[in-house]
């Protein structure tokens, strides 16, 4: 079987070579533009179970979108990208999606997403990057002794020029998001499988020491976390489903400031802005509430209620991505949660440009930048 | 998203398995009677067996059931009871793979809550999630299995027997001795494939003229560890990668006891007061792994379930006078389920759920005249469950009430059931629920070997407790969901001397309204959300063929084929064109099954094959969502020698999946490929 897969992995480089002049691939979707963003990638989770995580390729150079790019770059790889991709950035010059169910974190190349390695971390969550090394946040860490046997997470440290995971350190229950802030690593606990005992706190962790350090006590079930360029943390809670609301917190200086009163699913900072998509679900209605939100990092506050200026109807908000340079935004809708998810593409004034039918529960984006 | 997972496996239920070995074709059950009465020459055959004929007319359904028994059950009988259903016309299985592996059952698309399991006459009652995981029966014990879509439409009926949209029925083992026996013990060893080991024990005893006792008791053991291959070809048909490995974690122990007193009094003839009763004690535990589904770098599980079910039932059914017959049940179950996630790399779980179950049933036939039949049936039920789930904070308990009232006509050539069944519930912190159904069936016999039959009916069906109280969000009041079935069917059946010939079309609609959906909240937040969004529709054809010779005790060939069409439509949401209107999830639109037997004298051949035509894993009909359609063939070679003074030996060999094809019924769940067992069986009769 080895040797047969040699002949057809020989065949399959001889027909790449043969398309390399050929018409671009995917779908002519939108106008092209020529800025320092070259594209974005788009990580779709697929279902659970389903092992049908995808990666799709925009291409502002031609305005083609081009889906299931990893299958495209690597047709040989046994079983696909795998089950429940959680989460997708760039590096350097390479491209890493962590693939939760498949415990492991996919090293590929940035300009076309072909594998390079996989870093094996069980219940792997989410990534980020400082000083050439990655840090990945697990579910899988220590059993507790007591009769709960409740499980901590913990955050890896992995060298990105060996993928070698080198060092290990154990954070609260369901660590989620982390964001690098002046040398600490601050990560968003959410407590997830403790139904109704949720977590309430950010892991501060020294990178030099890679300790925790300490622990700053924000709200419910912790889930996103990001930095702004003015020394904030943006912290979303995900509430309890039932009587604690979805919020958005600021952490400035290792303390708790400011809670801002708009649920979050997902968020993007950009500058001062931060785009903002809410799914609030109600027992009381029962049924969902959908709302966006910008707000202002500088003055703390909400400045308008609606990103969609053109009353385009998106079913369930999933992932957001504002390009930082044109500041078109990008909102994915996840639809009933099983079906084929849809990416819609915003320009800056909130009118629709495109839209696309992608892969199951589209996520995370990832924007690539022309190597100077 | 891993507690969804989950939750397909908390399924609680009961089980069996036993020898069979009168000579019987695959008849309807409409026919049971005369079929067994034509059989009276065989040694083997019921003629000692108290018969007991409580209806003045032939104990008779007015809309014909599917039925396996007899010597086609006996070449199924190391299967399990899915196995066998699904040469059903009409059903689909839905199987994780491996001996161990959670099989559940759909009729015509209605969903597997929708139908009920009786075993013995008595409903399996699973409060916790209204399914009942059919891959822990075997078929050793069972001596009939009847599929009535509707309800099976006998007059004295408890009023449980209206309460679902399709039931099935496992009738165990009557024991019977022939001559003057007073004896029969039947032992049984099996080995096979994934180091299969299956051994069971069963005993008869004839206590006094018209009472036996009966025990059985077998045990199971299988590593699962089958060989499975995936591949994956480009579009233009070029190998990409294919991987094949061992299934994981698919093991299973599993132990079932059951025995019971049959008896019977009084006389069937001179119009006093005759019955018979049963008193039945059950016990099932198993030891399983969870296989999980297959995906990139992840092949194992570590899942395990444990489960010990045990019921006591009692029934008695007699006659009173020519006027007035009855029927009792009485039921009390103890069911426990663990479901254990110790893997590091995963979530840490350890759920229990303790089940009780206590049912009564008593139903009342009076005989008006000799053309009109009135019954009124009252059935109660009560569920308690605990666990100690941490996301379920109450034990909740659902007490429910049934009640039917049914009259059945009788005309030279037309009978009519009209029934209504109410229904009321309560459910720890919900409203009362309270429902009037009603269905009716029709036959009609316009000549001799040809019926014309109809039938429409609604039911409800109540959410289960893992719909009412799992999910973190959910519905404030959550509705039953409503079917309607509407079905017309034609039936031509002739029986010549050494032919038999039966040819069968049904075609059918149904409606579900306010369908139960879960709908997961997106992975990262292992949430899911409970509503009543659902609307299906479904229209279809079953038609199933069926043709038999039999020469002289010695020789028989028979041939049965069924073939079904299904169009299920998912109108949840007009304004989504993706799934509107579009093929409901596992469901395929074309499914076709062979059984053949072949026997001279002590030897007999099985060959079956059943086609299941392309479906997809959700209402989205997209090529990413398409399952293959698959083919599978089995066979078996079967040596029964009959009686031999004391001793009577029986031998089989099966090979399943003959051509090895690698499939999956769920999306990636490989099941196995090729594999083989023989059975050894030795009867006693003194």
């Amino acid at each position: 079987m080895k040797k047969y897969l040699l002949i057809v992995s020989v065949l399959f480089l001889i027909s790449c070579q043969k398309t390399k002049n050929e018409e671009p691939k995917g779908i002519k979707i939108g106008d092209p533009e020529t800025t320092s963003i070259k594209g974005f990638y788009l990580l779709n989770e697929g279902s659970f179970g389903g092992n049908n995580a995808s990666l799709d390729y925009y291409n502002y150079q031609n305005g083609y979108y081009q889906k299931d790019i990893y299958l495209t770059s690597n047709p040989n790889v046994v079983m696909d990208l795998g089950d429940v991709g959680t989460d997708l950035k760039i590096y350097g010059s390479k491209l890493y999606a962590a693939i939760n169910s498949s415990n492991k974190i996919e090293v590929m190349k940035k300009e076309n997403a072909q594998r390079i390695a996989q870093v094996n971390i069980a219940n792997v969550r989410y990534i980020t990057f400082d000083g050439g090394y990655m840090y990945a946040t697990s579910y899988a860490g220590p059993i507790d002794l007591d009769t709960n046997q409740a499980q901590r997470g913990y955050v890896a440290k992995i060298d990105t020029s060996t993928f070698q995971i080198i060092d290990t350190v154990v954070v609260g229950y369901q660590p989620e998001e982390m964001a690098v802030l002046n040398g600490k690593l601050y990560v968003a606990n959410s407590g997830g499988y403790l139904v109704h005992k949720y977590e309430r706190t950010v892991s501060v962790i020294d990178l030099s020491s890679f300790q925790v350090t300490g622990e700053i006590d924000v709200a419910v079930n912790l889930h996103r976390i990001r930095a702004d360029k003015r020394g904030n943390l943006w912290v979303s809670s995900r509430g309890d489903y039932f009587s604690i609301p979805s919020r958005l917190y600021r952490i400035y200086n290792n303390v708790l400031a400011q809670m801002i009163d708009v649920p979050v699913s997902d968020l993007c900072v950009v500058g001062d802005s931060i785009y903002i998509t809410g799914v609030q679900w109600s027992n009381e209605t029962g049924s969902n509430t959908i709302s966006y939100a910008l707000v202002s990092a500088n003055e703390g506050s909400v400045l308008d209620n609606s990103l969609i200026k053109d009353g385009t109807n998106i079913i369930a908000p999933y992932g957001i991505a504002v390009n930082p340079v044109t500041k078109d935004f990008y909102i994915t809708d996840a639809k009933d949660y099983s079906l084929q998810g849809e990416i819609y593409c915003f320009g800056a004034n909130g009118y629709k440009k495109w839209q696309l039918t992608v892969g199951k529960l589209p996520a995370t984006f990832a924007f690539v930048r022309t190597n100077f | 998203m891993t507690i969804l997972k989950i939750s397909l496996y908390f399924v609680f239920v009961c089980i069996p398995a036993c020898g069979f070995t009168s000579e019987v074709f695959f008849v309807d059950s409409s026919h049971t009677f005369t079929k067994y009465e034509a059989l009276d020459q065989d040694p083997d055959s019921l003629h000692t067996l108290p018969k007991v004929e409580i209806d003045g007319f032939p104990k008779q359904t007015i809309v014909p059931a599917q039925t396996l028994l007899g010597k086609a059950l006996q070449h199924l009988e190391n299967k399990s009871v899915s196995d066998a259903i699904r040469f059903f016309s009409g059903v689909q299985v839905k199987d994780y793979g491996g001996v161990g592996g959670v099989k559940t059952i759909d009729v015509r698309g209605m969903g597997s809550k929708h139908t009920s399991i009786f075993y013995d006459g008595v409903s399996i009652n699973n409060a916790q999630n209204g399914t009942v995981d059919l891959g822990k029966f075997s078929l050793e014990n069972i001596e009939m299995i009847s599929l009535y879509n509707g309800q099976k439409s006998e007059i004295l009926q408890s009023a449980r027997d209206y309460n679902s949209s399709s039931s099935i029925y496992l009738r165990t083992k009557t024991p019977i001795f022939s001559n003057n026996n007073k004896t029969n013990l039947s032992v049984k060893f099996r080995a096979g494939s994934f180091s299969l080991l299956n051994g069971s024990v069963l005993w008869e005893q004839k206590i006094f003229k018209d009472i036996s006792s009966s025990l059985n008791a077998e045990y199971i053991y299988s590593s699962g560890k089958y060989k499975f291959t995936k591949k994956r070809f480009s579009t233009s048909g070029i190998l990409q990668w294919d991987t094949t490995a061992y299934r994981q974690n698919s093991d299973i122990n599993a132990l079932r006891v059951e025995g019971g007193f049959n008896g019977a009094f009084g006389g069937s003839t001179n119009g006093n007061s005759f019955g018979k009763w049963q008193v039945k004690g059950y016990y099932y535990q198993s030891n399983r792994g969870v296989p999980g589904p297959v995906r990139n770098n992840v092949f194992n599980s570590s899942a395990r379930q444990w489960d010990r079910n045990g019921f006591i039932q009692t029934s008695l059914d007699g006659s009173v006078n020519n006027l007035y017959s009855y029927s009792v049940k009485v039921k009390y179950a103890n069911d426990f389920l663990r479901y254990a996630d110790y893997d590091p790399q995963t979530v840490q779980i350890d759920n229990s759920f303790w089940q009780q179950n206590i049912y009564t049933s008593l139903a009342n036939k009076f005989s008006a005249f000799k053309w009109w039949d009135i019954s009124f049936a009252t059935d109660f039920t009560a569920s308690f469950l605990k666990t100690n789930r941490r996301d379920m904070t109450i034990s909740p308990q659902r007490f429910e009430g049934l009640a039917a009232l049914s009259n059945h006509f009788y005309f030279n050539s037309a009978k009519i059931q009209a029934s209504v069944l109410n229904t009321t519930i309560k459910s720890s912190g919900q409203k009362i629920i309270n429902k009037f159904t009603p269905s009716i069936y029709i036959s009609y016999t316009p000549f001799k070997d040809l019926l014309f039959y109809a039938f429409n009916k609604t039911v409800y069906r109540m959410p289960s407790f893992d719909e009412l109280y799992y999910s973190d969000m959910q519905i404030p009041a959550l509705k039953p969901e409503k079917s309607i079935q509407t079905e017309i069917g034609v039936q031509y059946e002739k029986q010549w001397e050494y032919v038999f010939f039966k040819l069968k079309t049904e075609g059918y609609y149904n409606f579900i309204d306010n369908k139960i959906v879960l709908i997961p909240r997106g992975n990262s937040l292992y949430r899911w959300m409970v509503t009543n969004i659902g609307k299906v529709q479904m229209g279809g054809i079953d038609v199933a063929g069926d043709i038999s010779f039999k020469w002289e005790n010695s020789l028989y060939v028979s041939a049965l084929a069924t073939y079904s069409f299904e169009r299920a439509m998912d109108y949840s949401d007009p304004s989504n064109d993706r799934i509107y209107k579009k093929q409901i999830a596992y469901t395929p639109f074309n499914t076709f099954s062979v059984r053949s037997e072949i026997g001279y004298k002590w030897f007999s051949f099985s060959y079956q094959c059943m086609y299941v035509g392309e479906r997809y894993e959700n209402s989205e009909n997209i090529e990413s969502n398409r399952i293959d359609a698959l083919s599978l063939h089995d066979i078996s070679f079967l040596f029964d020698f009959g009686k031999i003074k004391l001793l009577h030996p029986v031998v089989m060999f099966e090979i399943n999946n003959i051509f090895n094809k690698q499939y999956e019924i769920v999306k990636n769940y490989p099941m196995s490929g090729i594999n083989f067992s023989l059975t050894l069986r030795l009867g006693i009769s003194i």
